[in-house]
């Protein structure tokens, strides 16, 4: 569905391929660290007060990854720049959160550091070609 | 085949993988403990760093195999071929089962050797396969 007049498609490829594992890998991200709450609540003297704040912080850290990752794909595939804009903007929230979860919060494990940090490069690179792509899109409606 | 295989076999090809770089990533940084489990108890500081270095150069091996794969993977070589996602699930979940308890129960980090060998360098040599036949015969499968 191109939203120029002639039938190139603009879709980048690599943005959607970064898109869709991105978002598979942030499960697994989501997963491991609900586990290590359990571990660390475990094994650590670990504040009810902490755990609930920081297990609701991921929960709502799941819903701006989804919007984001779902904006970002229906974005590249309909060629719309206006959702690309959006799912960029919720990049802000969303690394604000790993970066909580790598650095902030009340205790930090090894394993906790590799992962956010991993998800991060992963991040970084959907913002640059996120960033490409709505260019590209908004141009090419400009020029119709 | 219908779309549904190929739809669980590649997150999962993926999502194996990136949990066997996490683990090995891990057993990078942390490695002391393991390499004092291959060493005599009055060992010499010698001795430490050449069987640190030899630790070091085999975790580095197993972490440039991988690379090839996510390489082959993501630049679409491999992503549709189905025995090779197969057998790759298969040797990096056996191995990251085996890292894991490598890391936990401090093994004697000469048997890292036998899980490179089973979980590294065989899904990996199969990989580079596969990128020489599309790169060089262009023989997609």
């Amino acid at each position: 569905m191109a939203a120029s007049g002639n039938n190139r498609i603009l879709s980048s490829l690599p943005y959607q391929i970064l898109l869709v594992f991105g978002g598979w890998y942030y499960i697994l991200y989501s997963v491991v660290t609900l586990l290590l709450f359990i571990y660390k609540g475990i094994i650590l003297p670990y504040p009810v007060k902490n755990v609930v704040c920081e297990v609701v912080l991921l929960i709502f850290l799941c819903g701006v990854e989804g919007t984001r990752v779902f904006l970002g794909k229906k974005g590249n595939l309909t060629e719309r720049s206006m959702s690309v804009i959006l799912s960029l903007v919720l990049t802000v929230p969303a690394i604000i959160g790993v970066v909580y979860f790598l650095r902030w919060q009340t205790y930090v494990l090894q394993l906790e550091v590799i992962l956010g940090a991993i998800l991060l490069v992963v991040q970084g690179l959907q913002s640059v070609f996120g960033l490409f792509g709505a260019i590209t899109f908004a141009r090419a409606s400009q020029l119709t | 085949m219908t779309r549904l295989e190929y739809n669980s076999l590649i997150p999962s090809r993926f999502l194996i993988v990136s949990s066997h770089l996490l683990v090995l990533l891990t057993v990078f940084w942390s490695r002391e403990e393991n390499i004092k489990a291959c060493l005599e108890l009055s060992y010499s500081d010698e001795n430490y760093k050449r069987k640190d270095t030899e630790f070091l150069v085999g975790v580095s091996l197993a972490l440039i195999f991988l690379l090839t794969e996510i390489i082959g993977f993501f630049g679409g070589m491999s992503t549709y071929c189905q025995s090779q996602a197969l057998f790759s699930i298969v040797t990096h979940s056996l191995g990251t089962i085996a890292m894991s308890y490598f890391i936990a129960d401090s093994w004697d980090c000469d048997l890292f050797w036998w899980i490179f060998c089973f979980s590294s360098v065989m899904p990996g040599i199969t990989e580079i396969v596969i990128i020489m036949q599309v790169l060089g015969m262009n023989k997609y499968t």
